[in-house]
């Protein structure tokens, strides 16, 4: 065993591990010689940690990512318990009271807060860890940026993008009153009539969206909000782009893998028919209360995503129109190719089917 | 009905808190039983093999334990600490069970690339998740036979998932200690696993 490994040595090389990291890199090097005295070993040790040091906070960052995850299938029990001991609870960032925990997935933890400047209630999305992360913060606001860009009615608009002093990244947004169509969808399938209503707000929210070359990439119930004036609102644009560094398709939780599309699955390229194959997935559940492509875990959901056909929509619901049942299917196209080439087209297809 | 908590916890969290090591060591089965029904309850939230919302796990044990105690006993940032030891035993069997099962109990080294993508932030296969966690606990035991401080640091951190303060305030040390023990250790703990990792 080497002197540096032995407890008085370990001392030693814990004092010069300190010392030399808070020295500019150009004169660690002086500074090993002189302390080290002709120490090969303490010397190499001291420098071999020095040169872990540059990676190992960024490994077990993502290494604590990856292995404990809440995850989107967590809220309740997590959300509940988390928000007697919250540490941001009571607290300001910025100007903004944080009152109340909102929700958390594997998006991040959203919170109600009160803006003293402007004196009205928000809602802040605190990112989750990983984002901290330089590469995936660029990216993350080079998305957000353009999302916020986005004006239209069927668009969670963005108030604010901010950073907490430790370098975490939130958004500042509108406090709506109403519920996710995922909270929605609990309770059973939507009316005909009222999933309609729903996918053409989507549409439409989306297709604004597209126009200035913003894709979504993670629609899903979870993501649409349902306002207490019936509008809906899709929600957090630019973060799937931000999901792809802390969920791999693999890693998402079981619930939100059904509205991954095939090219998603498959690591290709993603463009805005991604977002309408999604969209056809949300309105298939909407309108039979189930996704289209399930499975017992992961592989299986992966499995039915890439090779099942949907069951036809008008055998689940026999009532529904069958332009609408069409429409629904032609979004579901595993080849890009011959999918509803937008959604705007969608839109018209499934407006056509209502008034048809 | 959840079974009740084990009667002795209270009592032996009062006398680790007081800076008795028999009654940690004695806490630590008693919590692990504790975390594991909890965690065993909470299974359709694991992600894999491999995922488990730990703090979810012990903030519904300190619910648990402290709605039991008696009053004088609310010392959140303590239990977390005990607890955290407890849950790396907690995930350390359980990715050992995991590997058992899927490769026929032999133990599958840690590849190279396995670091990389984590250090990339991507995630390695399932399995090899497993086996970092393994490598990674292999290597925290021969930490702690250097410095029994930063090892405890590395559980209340990591597998605690307590913050710099709060792991201050448990191990009854200051917050700067505990982030130069938690850069040290982490450094060492890296360059030991990518060492041993295989390429």
């Amino acid at each position: 065993m080497s002197g540096a490994e032995d407890p008085g040595g370990w001392e030693r090389l814990e004092e010069l591990f300190h010392r030399a990291a808070e020295l500019p890199p150009d004169r660690i090097e002086a500074f090993l010689d002189a302390e080290c005295d002709g120490d090969a070993e303490l010397r190499g040790q001291v420098a071999s940690l020095l040169a872990a040091a540059t990676e190992a906070g960024g490994f077990f960052d993502s290494l604590s990512e990856r292995v404990f995850s809440g995850g989107e299938g967590s809220d309740d029990a997590a959300s509940a318990l988390s928000q007697l001991y919250d540490p941001l609870l009571g607290t300001a960032v910025a100007q903004y009271e944080i009152e109340e925990l909102l929700g958390s997935g594997g998006m991040g933890r959203v919170y109600r807060g009160y803006d003293t400047v402007l004196r009205r209630h928000v809602a802040l999305k605190f990112l989750p860890v990983a984002s901290r992360f330089p590469e995936a913060r660029a990216r993350f606001y080079v998305e957000a940026r353009a999302a916020a860009a986005i004006r239209h009615d069927n668009i969670c608009e963005i108030h604010e993008i901010g950073e907490t002093e430790e370098g975490q990244p939130y958004i500042v947004m509108p406090l709506y009153e109403g519920q996710t169509l995922a909270q929605r969808l609990e309770t059973g399938p939507l009316s005909i009539a009222e999933a309609l209503d729903c996918g053409l707000q989507a549409c439409a929210g989306l297709a604004r969206a597209h126009e200035t070359g913003v894709i979504h990439r993670d629609v899903k119930p979870g993501n649409l909000f349902l306002t207490r004036d019936g509008t809906v609102k899709v929600l957090d644009f630019g973060l799937a782009k931000l999901a792809d560094v802390t969920l791999t398709v693999t890693g998402r939780p079981l619930g939100t893998l059904s509205y991954v599309s095939p090219e998603q699955v498959r690591g290709d390229g993603v463009d805005a028919r991604t977002d309408v194959w999604s969209l056809g997935v949300v309105l298939y559940e909407m309108l039979s209360g189930k996704p289209p492509f399930r499975g017992a875990n992961a592989a299986a959901v992966i499995e039915a995503i890439l090779k099942q056909r949907a069951r036809p929509l008008a055998e689940v619901v026999p009532e529904l129109p069958r332009a609408v049942a069409e429409a629904v299917h032609g979004a579901l196209s595993k080849d890009r190719k011959r999918r509803t080439r937008s959604v705007g087209e969608l839109g018209a297809r499934l407006r056509a089917a209502r008034e048809g | 009905m959840a079974p009740e908590t084990d009667p002795r916890i209270p009592g032996l969290l009062e006398a680790a808190r007081g800076g008795d090591p028999n009654a940690v060591r004695e806490l630590v089965p008693l919590l692990y039983e504790e975390l594991h029904s909890i965690a065993r309850a909470q299974r359709a939230r694991w992600r894999g093999d491999m995922t488990l919302d730990t703090t979810a796990v012990l903030n519904e044990a300190y619910v648990k334990i402290a709605g039991q105690s008696s009053p004088e006993w609310r010392d959140r940032a303590h239990f977390m600490a005990v607890a955290a030891t407890a849950m790396r035993q907690v995930l350390i069997d359980h990715a050992r069970r995991g590997r058992a099962q899927k490769r026929g109990g032999g133990m599958m080294a840690v590849t190279f690339e396995d670091i990389e993508r984590v250090l990339a932030s991507s995630d390695p296969a399932p399995d090899a998740r497993a086996g970092i966690v393994l490598l990674l606990d292999d290597c925290l035991s021969r930490l702690a036979a250097r410095s029994a401080r930063q090892a405890r640091v590395v559980e209340c951190r990591f597998f605690g998932g307590m913050t710099i303060p709060d792991t201050a305030e448990a191990l009854g040390i200051s917050p700067a200690t505990v982030k130069r023990d938690w850069a040290m250790a982490q450094a060492w703990l890296f360059r030991e696993m990518r060492a041993a990792a295989e390429e």
